[in-house]
C-alpha cells in the first residue's frame, strides 16, 4: 500500500506537469451527446457541403475512449457520426471499413445506425458485414478487414458507428515472456488476452491525429491509465485542448479539438504525421527502454546455419577490409533476398525472421533482409545490432512506437554506429540509403540506448552529372552525344530506370523520351550502358546517348538561334529529379519532401558550323539561397561553345519559408532554354 | 469464405505431399537457356500450359501451369514471382497444384503453407456485392537470378453454371514464350468456335473419351512491348473461342438476365424522380441521370468478364451505392427509362472488331447505354461523364445492343476527318510597352466531336468561359474578356472570345519569343508516345481528324521577325501538314492544316505519322521570334 502510494503521488506529479505544460487553451469541452435529438442537433450544425467547403462528407463527431490495463492491454472505444453532404458522399458511404489482424487485435461493431434527414432511424447493428482480406502487396501477412455495406445515404443523412477494440494492429512478438522480461515485468492478463497485449509488455501508446480528408466537427480522444502508468505527451503541429484529471483509481487524459477543416496534402508534401496536428503519448519512461526490449525480443534471430555460413565465407572471400566486407553482404542481402513478405505466424511484425528462414526463402521484408544482414555480419565477427527508423517523417520524442522500417546497425569499436539498409540500397552502391538523411532511429542494443538521427547528407554525394557534346550544322541540325552518370542516390536511380521502371523491351524508349525534350523529331541512334549486368553495382552506371535532331535552331541560315540540349535538362522523372517538378505552386502551406539532397552538373561542348560567329551570348546566372543554388556559365573557344551550369539542391527537405528560394532557382533553371545563342554567318 | 479455407487447407495438403526430399529438375527447366543466351531479357517464360474443359454436365474446369525463369529484377518488381490468381468463388473452386522454385544450382524449394495467401484486390475493397470474387496470392519462395519457378493451378465450377465456355487468351508476354499449349475441351456434338486475334493458329483436333480437344501448340514466341499499349491490347495475338453459336444467341442470353434486372422499384422511381427535378428538357435529365450515375454510385473498375456478365438489378446497386460498369450501366437505363427515355444497355468492344467475329463476349469488354431518340442515338458511358467519354468515342466501335431486336454486332458509323475536326483564328496585336510587350485580340473556335472538351450537357457558361482563357493564356497570360458562344452541343462547340492583359518581358537584347499554339485537344506526340522511334505494335489514334490553325499576328513597330515557322507541304499514308506563312507589312500570317486520314497506324507507317508531328510539334514549328531593330 505504500509503495502504491508512493508511485500515486509520483504519477501526479507527472500528471500535474503534463497538465501545466499541455493545458493552452480554456475552450469548454464538448460533451458526448446524450440523446437522439441532442445528436440531431449536432448533424444538423454540420450544415451542408457550402458550409463545409464544398466536402462531400463531414465528420460531427468522432470520439475514442481507451482504457489500457496494467498490463497495457487497450480497449478502445470508438464513436463516430459522419454526415453526407451530396450524392458523392453518398459513393464514399457505399461501405465501412474496420482493420484488424486476427493474430493481435479483435474488433466488434456495437452499434450502427442510419439517422436519415427525414427522422427515421435505421438500426443495422445486428447486420455483420464480411470479413476479408485486406488487398495486400509485398506484404503478406494476412492482415483483414471488415466491410460493413451500409445503404443508400440522400443528402442529409448521417451514419453512427460504434464500436470495441482491444489489443493493437501489427503483430508483434513470438516471445511474449522475453517481452514481459524486457518491460520488467507486469500484470498478468486473461489467458484468452495474451494475443492482445502490446509486445512492451506493460507498456501503452498511442499516436492521436485529428483530421480527416473531409471536415471534422469535434475530435475528442480519452485514454484512461491505472495510477501508476502516467502518460507522458506531447502536441505536434497544432494546437489542442487537453485536460488531465484523476481520482482513486485512475489518471484520464483527454484532448480535443473542433472546427477542423478537411486536411489537403501538398504536392510532395513531408507524411501527414509531420504536419497533421497530432498527440504523441507513451507510458514507456525512455528509449533506453524500448531499445532494450527490442534487442531482448530478437536476439534469437540471429543463429546462422551451415548453408549461411558457407555463403557468407564464400561471399567474403578476397574482401581484403572491414569496409569491403560490410559492404558485400550488404548488397547481397539488398539485391538477393526478394521483396516479399510471408508471414511466420505466430510473432510477425517487429520479430526479424531467422537468418536461415530468410536464407531458405530469398525472401523478406525490410526486417528480413535486415535480419539475414545482421546474421551475416555476425557471422563474419562484426557487431550488429536490429534498428528501427520511420522512413518519410520524424520520430518524436516520446517514446511510442512511430516506426516503419526496420534497418542495421553495426557497433564500431568505439561505440558508435555506422547505420545499414539493405532494403534501400537494392541496385546501389550506397550501403545506408542518401534518401534516409537526417531520419532518426532507434537501435535495439542490451544496454539500450536513446534516439539518434542519421547527419544530413551533402548534395555533392548525389550527383548528376549530365555530360553533352554536339555538332551544330548550317542548316539548323545537330547530332551530339550525351553521358549521363551519378554517384550516390543518383546513381541508384538512374540504374533503377533501366531495371524496375522500364521492362527489357522498353528501356531503349526512355532514353528516347529524354532525348525528345531537347527537340521534337529527335532520332536515338545507339545506347551505350557499362554495366555487365544491372545488379553488379562495383562500377559506376554509364549511359552514353548518341542521338540526332533533323530540325533543332531556329533561323533562316543567316542567323541561327539555339540553346544547349542540355539547357533542357533532359532527365526530368520524377524519380531521378523530383525537384524540377514540384516548384509549381507559387506558395506552400507545407515542407516539401525531396528525400534526398541533390546535385545537377551539365558541361556541354557545342561545335559551331564553319562560317558562322557568335552574336549574343546569354548571360552567366548566378543565384544561392539557404536551400537551393544554380550558376551557369557560357563562353566560346574558337568554333566551340561551352555551356555549364550546376544546380544544387541542399536539403531533403525544403522548409516553407525556404520555398522561394527554391522555386526561384527551379523556375530559373526551367528557364534556361530561353536564353538563346545568336549566330551570324560571317 | 468457409470454402476458401478449406480450399486453402487442401491446396497446402497437396503441397506438402507434394514436397520431394530431393525433386529432380525437369529436362525442360534444366536445358532452358538462360542469360547468357538472352542477356537483355528480363525473362523466359519456359512453359505455358491451359487447359480449358466443358464437360458434359456444363460444368468449366480450367487448368494453368507455368514455368518462369528470372533474369532480371524487373519480374520481381512486377509481382511475377507471386502471382495472382482470381476466380469467382460462388462459382468455382481454386486448387493450387504446384508452387515449387528450381533454383539457380538445382535445388526444388516448394512453398509453404503461408506462401498461400488469401487476398483482395484493392477495388474489391470497396464492393461488398462482390466479395465473391477472391484472390490467391501464391508468393515463391527460394527464387534468385536463373531461377525457375513452377505454378500450376486449377479452377473448377462447383456445379454448372449455365454460363457458355467463351473468353480470349492472351498468347504473348513481356517475356519469350518457348513452349505454349492451349488446349480447349468439349463435349462431342458441341462446337467450338475460334478465331485467332492478331495471329494465325491452327489447332490439332481429337476426340478421346466423349471430349474433342482443340490442342493450339506453338513455340519460340517472340515477347510483346505491352508499354507500347495504350489502352487497348490491339497487336498482341490472342485466342478468342466460344461455344455460342451466334450474337443473337449471346444477345438473348444476356438479355435474359438483363432486361428484369431493369425493372424499377419505387425506391428507383423516387431517386430519379428526385434526380431530375423540375428539369423538361430531355438532354437535361440525361445528363442529370448521368452525372449521378457516375459520381453518386462508386465505381469499380474490374473486367466484367469476371461476373459472367450476370447484373445486379437496378434497385440493388442504387441500394448499395456500387457497381461494376455493367452494374452501373443497367442502373444508368432503368433510371433513363423511368424518366421516359428508351434506353439500353450495350456492350461495346473497346478495340475494332469484325462483325463477323466468333461469338465470344469477352472480346466486349465495356458497358454503355444508348438512347434511341428519333434518328439519334445518345452513347453514355456509366463510368465516365459525357465530357471524358461520349457517343464520340463511339465511332467506328463494335457493339451488342441489347435493345429486344432481331439482330447481332453493330458497327458504329466512323468519323471522318473533316467531321473530327477543329478550328481555330486568332489575331494577336502586339504592342511595344517599353521593357515589355502587350498582346490582345481576338479567336474564333470550332471544337467538333473528339476536340468538343464541352460534349456534356450543362446550364452554365463556366466551361466556355475557361475554354476561352485557356486560349488566351497562350499570349503572355491574355485574359478572355467576352465569350461569344455560337454553337454548344455534344458534337460541337464554337464560340468567339476577344482577350487582353497579355504581357512578355523584353531582355536587353531584344529577342521575344512567341509561341504558336494549336487547338485545345489537339493530337499531339506527348499522348501518343511518339518520342519512340520505332512502334512494333499498331498505334491507335483519336480517330480520323483535322486540326486548321490561323495566326495573324501585328508586329509592332520597332521591331523586325527574327524567325517564324517555315512553309510545309507533307502529305503521306497517314496524312498531311499544309502550312503557309506570310508577311505583309507588319503583319505575319500562318496558317497550318494537320489531317488525320486514319484511325490507326500500322508499325510500317509510323515514321509517316512522326514526319506530321514533327512538322507540328518541333521548335521551329511553333516558334515566332522577333527582334527590336538597331538603334530603337
Amino acid at each position: 500500500m505504500t509503495r502504491r502510494k508512493e508511485r500515486l503521488t509520483a504519477s501526479l506529479l507527472i500528471a500535474l506537469a503534463a497538465l501545466v505544460l499541455s493545458f493552452r487553451a480554456t475552450a469548454q469541452e464538448p460533451v458526448t451527446p446524450e440523446t437522439d435529438e441532442e445528436l440531431r442537433g449536432l448533424i444538423e450544425a454540420a450544415g451542408t457541403t457550402d458550409d463545409n467547403d464544398g466536402a462531400s462528407l463531414v465528420t460531427v463527431q468522432w470520439r475514442t475512449r481507451v482504457e489500457v490495463e496494467d498490463s497495457g492491454l487497450g480497449h478502445i472505444y470508438n464513436h463516430e457520426v459522419i454526415k453526407c453532404l451530396s450524392e458523392k458522399g453518398a459513393a464514399e458511404l457505399a461501405r465501412l471499413r474496420l482493420d484488424f489482424d486476427p493474430a493481435s487485435n479483435f474488433v466488434e461493431i456495437r452499434k450502427l445506425r442510419v439517422l436519415r434527414a427525414d427522422g427515421t432511424i435505421e438500426d443495422l447493428s445486428s447486420e455483420p458485414g464480411v470479413d476479408l482480406p485486406q488487398p495486400q502487396h509485398g506484404i503478406y501477412w494476412n492482415a483483414q478487414m471488415k466491410l460493413v455495406p451500409l445503404p443508400r445515404l440522400n443528402i442529409g443523412d448521417a451514419v453512427e458507428i460504434k464500436t470495441y477494440m482491444k489489443g493493437f494492429l501489427i503483430a508483434y512478438l513470438d516471445e511474449m515472456e522475453a517481452a514481459a522480461a524486457a518491460a520488467g515485468g507486469g500484470a498478468a492478463a486473461d489467458e484468452g488476452d495474451e494475443r492482445f497485449i502490446p509486445p512492451m509488455r506493460g507498456h501503452f501508446y498511442d499516436v492521436v491525429y485529428f483530421h480527416k480528408h473531409h471536415p471534422v466537427k469535434t475530435r475528442h480522444y480519452t485514454v484512461v491509465t491505472p495510477l501508476d502508468k502516467p502518460v507522458q505527451f506531447e502536441v505536434y503541429n497544432g494546437e489542442i485542448q487537453s485536460y488531465v484529471s484523476y481520482d482513486e483509481e485512475q489518471l484520464s487524459y483527454r484532448f480535443w479539438r473542433q472546427d477542423q477543416p478537411a486536411f489537403q496534402s501538398e504536392k510532395r508534401a513531408v507524411d501527414f504525421p509531420d504536419v497533421q496536428t497530432k498527440v504523441v503519448l507513451a507510458t514507456a519512461p525512455d528509449w533506453g527502454s524500448k531499445s532494450r526490449w527490442f534487442c531482448t525480443v530478437n536476439e534469437n534471430q540471429f543463429n546462422t546455419d551451415e548453408g549461411l555460413a558457407a555463403l557468407t565465407d564464400d561471399l567474403l572471400t578476397g574482401a581484403k577490409t572491414d569496409e569491403e566486407k560490410i559492404r558485400r553482404i550488404v548488397h547481397w542481402s539488398a539485391n538477393e533476398i526478394r521483396y516479399s513478405g510471408i508471414s511466420m505466424g505466430k510473432g510477425e511484425g517487429y520479430t526479424l525472421h531467422p537468418g536461415p528462414m530468410i536464407f531458405h526463402n530469398r525472401s523478406g521484408v525490410c526486417k528480413d533482409k535486415a535480419g539475414i544482414a545482421i546474421t551475416m555480419l555476425r557471422h563474419a565477427g562484426f557487431t550488429v545490432w536490429p534498428a528501427m527508423t520511420m522512413a518519410g517523417s520524424r520520430v518524436e520524442r516520446i517514446p511510442a512506437d512511430q516506426f516503419n522500417h526496420c534497418v542495421v546497425a553495426l557497433q564500431n569499436a568505439d561505440g558508435t554506429f555506422m547505420m545499414l539498409d539493405p532494403t534501400w540500397v537494392v541496385y546501389s552502391p550506397e550501403v545506408w540509403s542518401s534518401a534516409e538523411g537526417e531520419q532518426h532511429f532507434v537501435v535495439g542494443t542490451p544496454e539500450g540506448v536513446e534516439l539518434m538521427q542519421m547527419p544530413a547528407f551533402d548534395p555533392a554525394a548525389n550527383k548528376l552529372r549530365v555530360e553533352a557534346s554536339s555538332s551544330l550544322a548550317a542548316d539548323g541540325s545537330l547530332t551530339g552525344k550525351v553521358t549521363f552518370s551519378g554517384n550516390g542516390y543518383c546513381d541508384q536511380r538512374l540504374r533503377r530506370e533501366m531495371v524496375h521502371y522500364n521492362n527489357s523491351l522498353n528501356r531503349q524508349a526512355w532514353f528516347e523520351l529524354l532525348i525528345s525534350r531537347v527537340g521534337y523529331g529527335a532520332q536515338v541512334d545507339k545506347v551505350n550502358i557499362t554495366y555487365p549486368r544491372i545488379q553488379q553495382i562495383t562500377n559506376p552506371i554509364r549511359y552514353e546517348v548518341y542521338y540526332s535532331i533533323p530540325t533543332f535552331a531556329l533561323g533562316d541560315g543567316d542567323k541561327l538561334y539555339f540553346s544547349p540540349p542540355t539547357a533542357r535538362h533532359m532527365i526530368h522523372t520524377s524519380r531521378i529529379a523530383p525537384y524540377l517538378d514540384s516548384a509549381g505552386a507559387k506558395e506552400r502551406t507545407q515542407p516539401l519532401l525531396l528525400w534526398a539532397p541533390r546535385m545537377r552538373e551539365a558541361t556541354e561542348t557545342v561545335t559551331l558550323p564553319a562560317g558562322y560567329k557568335v552574336a549574343h551570348l546569354p548571360e552567366d546566372r548566378t543565384i544561392d539561397g539557404n536551400i537551393a543554388s544554380l550558376t551557369t556559365h557560357t563562353e566560346v573557344k574558337g568554333r566551340k561553345l561551352v555551356f555549364t551550369y550546376t544546380l544544387v539542391i541542399k536539403r531533403r527537405e525544403i522548409p516553407v519559408e525556404d520555398y522561394e528560394n527554391f522555386r526561384e532557382v527551379v523556375q530559373e533553371a526551367l528557364s534556361l532554354h530561353e536564353d538563346l545563342i545568336v549566330l551570324e554567318r560571317k | 469464405m468457409r470454402a476458401i479455407y478449406t480450399l486453402l487447407l487442401s491446396s497446402l495438403l497437396c503441397l506438402s505431399l507434394a514436397v520431394p526430399a530431393a525433386a529432380q529438375v525437369p529436362d525442360y527447366i534444366a536445358n532452358a537457356p538462360g542469360y547468357d543466351k538472352y542477356p537483355d531479357l528480363d525473362g523466359i517464360m519456359v512453359r505455358q500450359m491451359i487447359r480449358l474443359t466443358l464437360d458434359a454436365s456444363g460444368k468449366v474446369e480450367r487448368h494453368e501451369e507455368h514455368a518462369l525463369k528470372l533474369l532480371s529484377g524487373h519480374l520481381t518488381r512486377q509481382n511475377r514471382f507471386d502471382p495472382r490468381v482470381h476466380w469467382n468463388d460462388d462459382r468455382a473452386e481454386l486448387r493450387i497444384d504446384q508452387a515449387r522454385t528450381y533454383m539457380r544450382d538445382g535445388t526444388a524449394v516448394d512453398a509453404k503453407a503461408n506462401s498461400l495467401v488469401p487476398n483482395t484486390a484493392d477495388e474489391m475493397q470497396w464492393a461488398v456485392p462482390y466479395a465473391n470474387q477472391r484472390v490467391m496470392t501464391i508468393a515463391h519462395v527460394g527464387v534468385e537470378h536463373d531461377a525457375t519457378s513452377v505454378t500450376a493451378y486449377t479452377i473448377t465450377d462447383r456445379k454448372p453454371a449455365g454460363v457458355p465456355l467463351w473468353g480470349v487468351l492472351e498468347l504473348q508476354d513481356i517475356v519469350p514464350i518457348l513452349d505454349q499449349w492451349i488446349t480447349i475441351q468439349v463435349p462431342e456434338g458441341t462446337t467450338l468456335n475460334f478465331r485467332g486475334i492478331d495471329c494465325q493458329l491452327k489447332p490439332k483436333v481429337e476426340t478421346k473419351d466423349g471430349l474433342v480437344s482443340y490442342v493450339f501448340h506453338r513455340t519460340d514466341i517472340p515477347p510483346v512491348n505491352t508499354s507500347e499499349f495504350a489502352g487497348t491490347h490491339q497487336g498482341m495475338a490472342r485466342l478468342a473461342f466460344t461455344t455460342a453459336p451466334d450474337w443473337k444467341f449471346v444477345r438473348q442470353y444476356l438479355e435474359k438476365s438483363i432486361e428484369p434486372a431493369l425493372s424499377p422499384t419505387p425506391a428507383l422511381l423516387k431517386k430519379t424522380d428526385e434526380i431530375v427535378g423540375e428539369a423538361t428538357l430531355g438532354a437535361e435529365k440525361r445528363a442529370l441521370i448521368h452525372t449521378f450515375v457516375v459520381d453518386g454510385v462508386h465505381s469499380v473498375h474490374w473486367p466484367i468478364e469476371a461476373f459472367d456478365y450476370a447484373p445486379r438489378s437496378a434497385a440493388d446497386v442504387l441500394d448499395t451505392s456500387v457497381g461494376h460498369g455493367l452494374d452501373k450501366a443497367v442502373l444508368l437505363a432503368a433510371m433513363l427509362r423511368a424518366a421516359g427515355m428508351d434506353a439500353s444497355v450495350a456492350l461495346v468492344a473497346s478495340e475494332p472488331m469484325a462483325e463477323d467475329a466468333v461469338a465470344a463476349l469477352p472480346q466486349l469488354d465495356q458497358a454503355w447505354v444508348v438512347i434511341e431518340s428519333g434518328h439519334h442515338h445518345y452513347w453514355m458511358d456509366p463510368m465516365a461523364s459525357a465530357n471524358a467519354h461520349n457517343g464520340t468515342d463511339m465511332a467506328g466501335k463494335t457493339a451488342l445492343i441489347l435493345d429486344g431486336g432481331d439482330h447481332g454486332l453493330e458497327t458504329m458509323h466512323a468519323l471522318t476527318a473533316e467531321q473530327n475536326r477543329a478550328a481555330m483564328r486568332v489575331v494577336v496585336a502586339v504592342a511595344d510597352g517599353g521593357h515589355e510587350l502587350t498582346l490582345s485580340g481576338s479567336a474564333d473556335l470550332d471544337l467538333a466531336h473528339g476536340y468538343n472538351p464541352l460534349a456534356g450537357y450543362d446550364r452554365t457558361s463556366d466551361r466556355q468561359q475557361g475554354l476561352a482563357g485557356k486560349v488566351a493564356k497562350v499570349w503572355g497570360g491574355a485574359k478572355a474578356s467576352e465569350v461569344f458562344v455560337g454553337a454548344q452541343g455534344s458534337t460541337l462547340t464554337s464560340l468567339h472570345t476577344e482577350f487582353d492583359g497579355g504581357t512578355i518581358e523584353v531582355p536587353d537584347h531584344g529577342l521575344v519569343r512567341l509561341a504558336v499554339p494549336r487547338v485545345p485537344g489537339a493530337i499531339c506526340g506527348g499522348k501518343l508516345g511518339t518520342h519512340r522511334g520505332v512502334r512494333t505494335q499498331v498505334l491507335p489514334l483519336p480517330g480520323p481528324a483535322t486540326e486548321r490553325v490561323a495566326i495573324e499576328l501585328t508586329i509592332p513597330k520597332g521591331y523586325e521577325l527574327a524567325a517564324a515557322p517555315g512553309a510545309v507541304g507533307i502529305s503521306n499514308s497517314v496524312g498531311s501538314v499544309q502550312r503557309e506563312v506570310t508577311q505583309d507589312g507588319n503583319k505575319l500570317t500562318i496558317s497550318t492544316i494537320l489531317r488525320i486520314e486514319v484511325g490507326e497506324v500500322a508499325p510500317a507507317a509510323y515514321p509517316q505519322l512522326r514526319a506530321l508531328l514533327d512538322a507540328m510539334m518541333s521548335e521551329s514549328a511553333h516558334t515566332v521570334l522577333i527582334q527590336k531593330t538597331s538603334g530603337t
